[in-house]
């Protein structure tokens, strides 16, 4: 996980400084909070676009009450899910089927049957157990980052963690 | 029936399955970001969908109103189109003619038949 830029040095910055020191930081970072939300590269390039015009209009405003990524991992997953969400409604279809429609469509997923069928798993657990996944083996975090980020305790990640794993093994057995 | 050890194997290639196009990252540029254009087709399609339904509500209005009005054989002529008419019809017509005219009784029934 990226580092915090120097919080009194950032505020004096104009919008599109702070912008591009977003970018040149945090894009990956960002990058794969979303993708395995939304699956597909083309969405995530689109909900990408969308959280940095958020950034861009609430910057001015955002007071560093909070870590500045933690606030832009917070604006990532809700554009993500809302995406989805209005997406799927435009089909008329599930968020879980659309999801795997668009895994087994894009050109830039390379997973097997096997993965397909962990990622319909995935996406049925409870979202503090799928965000918990998407932490761990997308962002790369360990679970004292993701308690610093979440604001939940080390013993209550590994706890959804293992709850989760064991869920998964029921259903692929 | 699967280990832990072989779901953990799985969980650690979900991430190499997702690819991203070459230099994505290296290219992308939001100096100042730009407005997405899937956002503001559907903001336009929107705000066209709200017109068009308005043209059509407006257009429906005024078939209506025509419909009724020759329900009625009311002549739907503007007001200023039946004044000019009434003016062409005098045009060339001297006093004393149009009172010859008004009073025949022949043509009565065409001055007033638009």
């Amino acid at each position: 996980m990226a580092h915090e830029p120097d919080i009194e040095q950032f505020k004096k910055w104009s919008t599109e400084q702070q912008i591009n020191w977003i970018v040149e930081h945090y894009l990956q970072d960002l990058y794969w909070v979303i993708r395995p939300i939304v699956k597909t590269h083309e969405d995530t390039d689109d909900v990408l676009q969308n959280v940095l015009l958020k950034a861009y209009k609430y910057l001015p405003k955002f007071r560093f009450e909070s870590k500045l990524y933690s606030w832009l991992y917070r604006i990532s997953v809700n554009e993500a899910l809302n995406y989805i969400k209005k997406n799927a409604r435009m089909k008329a279809i599930d968020t879980q089927e659309l999801l795997i429609q668009s895994l087994r469509s894009d050109p830039y997923y390379d997973g097997d049957e096997m993965l397909l069928q962990l990622e319909q798993i995935l996406q049925s657990l409870p979202d503090k157990q799928q965000e918990v996944f998407r932490l761990k083996y997308f962002s790369e975090m360990t679970y004292e980052q993701m308690s610093e980020l979440l604001g939940t305790s080390v013993g209550a990640l590994k706890a959804s963690y293992h709850l989760a794993v064991k869920k998964i093994k029921e259903k692929i057995a | 029936m699967e280990t832990k050890h072989n779901i953990e194997a799985e969980l650690q290639k979900l991430k190499q399955a997702y690819k991203i196009p070459d230099n994505y990252f290296d290219n992308f540029t939001s100096v100042k970001p730009k407005p997405n254009k899937r956002i503001n087709i559907q903001l336009h399609k929107r705000t066209w969908a709200i017109a068009a339904g308005m043209l059509l509500i407006v257009s429906l209005g005024y078939k209506i109103l025509h419909w009724q009005h020759a329900e009625k054989g009311i002549p739907n002529i503007p007001q200023n189109q039946i004044n000019r008419s009434q003016q062409d019809l005098f045009k060339d017509i001297s006093d004393d003619e149009i009172i010859d005219y008004l009073t025949d009784e022949n043509i009565s029934e065409q001055m007033f038949d638009y």
